[in-house]
């Protein structure tokens, strides 16, 4: 119990030292204490930022030849705080702390708003709590594969290798293990997804905050919070996505954000025409931080950001194009600072210089890019974009797109980011012919609710709201009136989006199947050497992904077999030996296979799986649960 | 209300939300070795897979203790048998003297209804 308790501490200790202190401090050695930033906001900021710069302070320690250790690691984080801290001291005490009375009133919440976001705060760490307790154990298969390599980080003191794979990225598994180096907690513990569990909470916020910006009006914030925090809070991507290990979407929703929360504050001088101030600059040097941080963590997320940016730029300049001799020298003087230029050099150099992604050199580039390959990346249609979004979160997204642009603000660099954010992941998903993508169209899909969740509830704002400027753009209509609209529209808001939720939650879990998975892996682990092959299968066995562990002796071991349609998937031929070698043991393919393989145990579900090699003289039967038999090849 | 003593509450909530809910999680979490959630299940396995040795072990996850154990020979006559206790979450092994000529020697095990086997195919 008490070594229960202390390795709790020691979780919430280096979670609060790794990633809080880091970026906090980075915000105070650019910021000071000064008003640009709220408390709210620098706690929010902090995370995003923190887990960045602990991925570049891994890469430093792996650049100079150092081992990842948890003395490294806390040393090296030490200095960095201490460094920010001293800089801060530097800088604002020469100057004196900046004080900016505009940003007074819009964290000012009222007793009410406060209720309000306690209440929708309490709903949404509920909600995702509840469904978590019911999918906490290691079972998933991505999280299997994750917390192989952050096993690896914590056995290896070094960053993975990935054996040369470009599926895997540094940034999805450094989060990982340098909470588990620092506080030494099992992967098989709740440690991985309550880290994700964190990550995505601060998504959340960081929309609100973003919202909150963009709009100045704290309903449509709060708003944000019971559309992306508590309705849907359990389909994808949120508490399934948590519980299922998909860390760099989740990592994406935070990082994705938190760029765009940076470029809008850069660009926010626009609003009011006035020139760029210092802050600009270091906002958007955090801007550039944060993108690269994303190229490092997911190259999905990265890629989807470049074609929203590349669209956020055409809206703005085309919005403003009658004064674009103005807007274009502003934006060169605001790029060309010493701040940004330096960020971005530096950050060039570590992207080829000192730790280059395995995307970048594989292949994953061009296979993202191309005519849609396979009937799954042709686009989702919108039946499947409304079980994806939620079908009230979708119809009130689409309303709030068109309120936008009907009130669009084009000095706004904000409206220009939420429209261009939705939009440009609607065509990805939808018509990803037109823009030449070939990747999983359900996957992109999977990024519309972030920015459909604001512009919900940016409509339900303007349309309900109580000041008359809030329905700029809908119809005069009496109070009552408005009212009545309201509770109609929140009712069928709150149905939708809760029972979502409610469909989401299992049965009580039947835990046995788990623990048989890791009784059998375990025998395996203790029995076998690396002179011996395993195949195991996938279809049938729970939780076989986190088999590796137990076993750390490759990515790739043990041989699987995978799903019977991959067997079957023409664009995409794979090797048939793990097919075979279970389902026809004796045939003279299979023999061939375990003579060119070395396989000599096969664990597999009997249920399914064992007839075969009952009557087999050359198998023997070396273990046997109700869900796992091992065989052995005795020749 | 002032703005920086809402935001500090709002930031105190969060954190005590995130604490409670990751405290429960964390209390959870080695639920699939807990007997109350995985219950009525034991393995048999040989001590040594790769050799002709017998020894095998019983692992109790069941809420029986009384466990029948059978050495069967190729024509499925027992050869030895025995009963054994073994507590819940306990694991016993048992040591096989006899040599067996047969060339498929089974174990099998047994508590209650429900009957596992192991075997090995024996070379020599």
């Amino acid at each position: 119990m008490l070594e229960a308790v202390t390795g709790q501490i020691l979780f919430y200790a280096a979670l609060a030292f790794a990633f809080f202190s880091p970026g906090y401090a980075l915000l105070s050695a650019i910021f000071g204490k000064n008003k640009t930033l709220n408390t709210l906001e620098r706690f929010i900021l902090s995370f995003g930022l923190g887990i960045i710069s602990v991925d570049f302070l891994n890469f430093s320690l792996a650049g100079l030849g150092l081992p990842i250790t948890r003395l490294s690691l806390f040393i090296s984080i030490i200095l960095f705080v201490s460094a920010c801290l001293i800089i801060r001291k530097i800088r604002f005490n020469k100057t004196g702390p900046e004080s900016d009375m505009t940003e007074e009133k819009l964290f000012d919440f009222s007793k009410h708003q406060i209720a309000l976001i306690f209440l929708l705060l309490f709903l949404t760490v509920f909600i995702k709590t509840a469904y978590l307790s019911d999918t906490v154990f290691p079972t998933a298969t991505d999280m299997g594969h994750h917390m192989y390599w952050t096993q690896w980080m914590v056995d290896n003191h070094q960053l993975p290798t990935y054996d040369g794979m470009p599926d895997f990225i540094i940034g999805e598994q450094i989060p990982f293990g340098t909470i588990g180096l620092l506080s030494g907690a099992s992967v098989f513990s709740a440690f991985p997804v309550v880290l994700l569990l964190l990550v995505n909470l601060l998504g959340i916020l960081t929309v609100f905050i973003l919202a909150l910006r963009i709009f100045k009006q704290k309903n449509v914030a709060i708003l944000v919070l019971l559309f992306l925090g508590v309705l849907y809070a359990v389909a994808s991507p949120q508490a399934k996505f948590v519980s299922g290990g998909v860390v760099g979407n989740i990592l994406g929703n935070l990082l994705m954000p938190l760029a765009f929360y940076f470029y809008y504050r850069s660009m926010e001088f626009f609003e009011t025409g006035s020139a760029a101030k210092e802050n600009s600059r270091a906002f958007l040097a955090l801007a550039i931080f944060t993108t690269f941080g994303l190229f490092y963590t997911h190259h999905l997320t990265a890629f989807i950001l470049l074609f929203i940016f590349a669209m956020i730029a055409a809206v703005f300049f085309i919005a403003n194009f009658k004064d674009l001799k103005n807007i274009l020298p502003a934006l060169s003087r605001l790029i060309f600072s010493p701040q940004v230029l330096a960020v971005f050099f530096a950050g060039l150099v570590f992207f080829f210089f000192i730790f280059t992604p395995n995307y970048i050199k594989g292949s994953a580039v061009n296979t993202a890019v191309g005519a849609p390959s396979k009937e799954t990346r042709v686009g989702l249609t919108m039946d499947n974009l409304r079980s994806s979004v939620g079908e009230a979160r979708i119809a009130l997204g689409f309303l709030g797109a068109m309120i936008l642009v009907a009130g669009f603000k084009k000095r706004n660099f904000g409206h220009s980011v939420i429209l261009a954010w939705a939009v440009m992941i609607f065509l990805m998903s939808t018509q990803p012919h037109l823009l030449f993508i070939n990747l999983p169209s359900n996957r992109i899909g999977n990024y519309l609710s972030y920015p459909i969740a604001i512009l919900s509830a940016y409509s339900l704002y303007v349309l309900f709201g109580t000041d008359k400027k809030s329905r700029a753009g809908g119809p005069a209509s009496s109070g009552k009136l408005i009212r009545a609209g309201f509770i109609v529209a929140l009712t069928f808001v709150l149905v939708d989006g809760i029972s979502d939720s409610a469909s989401a939650f299992k049965d009580k879990t039947d835990l046995a199947p788990v623990a048989q998975t890791f009784n059998a892996s375990d025998y395996l682990a203790q029995k076998t050497s690396l002179d011996d092959m395993i195949l195991k299968d996938h279809n049938y066995i729970t939780a076989d992904s986190w088999m590796k562990i137990f076993l750390m002796r490759g990515y790739k071991y043990p041989l699987s077999r995978g799903y019977f349609k991959r067997y079957e998937d023409e664009t995409k031929p794979r090797e048939m030996c793990t097919l075979q070698m279970i389902a026809s043991p004796d045939n003279a393919e299979a023999r061939a296979c375990f003579a060119e393989t070395g396989t000599d145990f096969i664990m597999i579900n009997p249920r399914y799986d064992s007839a075969q090699f009952r009557k087999l003289k050359n198998f023997d039967q070396a273990y046997s649960s109700p869900g796992i038999n091992i065989y052995y090849r005795n020749n | 209300m002032s703005k920086t003593n809402s935001n500090n509450r709002i930031i105190y909530f969060f954190l005590v939300l995130f604490l409670a809910g990751s405290a429960y999680l964390f209390a959870i979490d080695s639920r699939y070795n807990d007997p109350a959630y995985n219950s009525d299940w034991y393995a048999v396995s040989f001590v040594e897979p790769k050799s002709d040795r017998l020894d095998f072990v019983i692992e109790n996850f069941s809420s029986r203790t009384d466990f029948h154990w059978e050495l069967l020979a190729d024509n499925a006559e027992s050869v030895s048998q025995g009963d054994i206790e073994i507590n819940t979450g306990e694991k016993k092994e048992l040591r096989i003297p006899e040599t067996v000529s047969d060339k498929k020697v089974t174990i099998r095990v047994s508590t209650g209804d429900d009957t596992r086997e192991i075997y090995k195919n024996i070379k020599n």
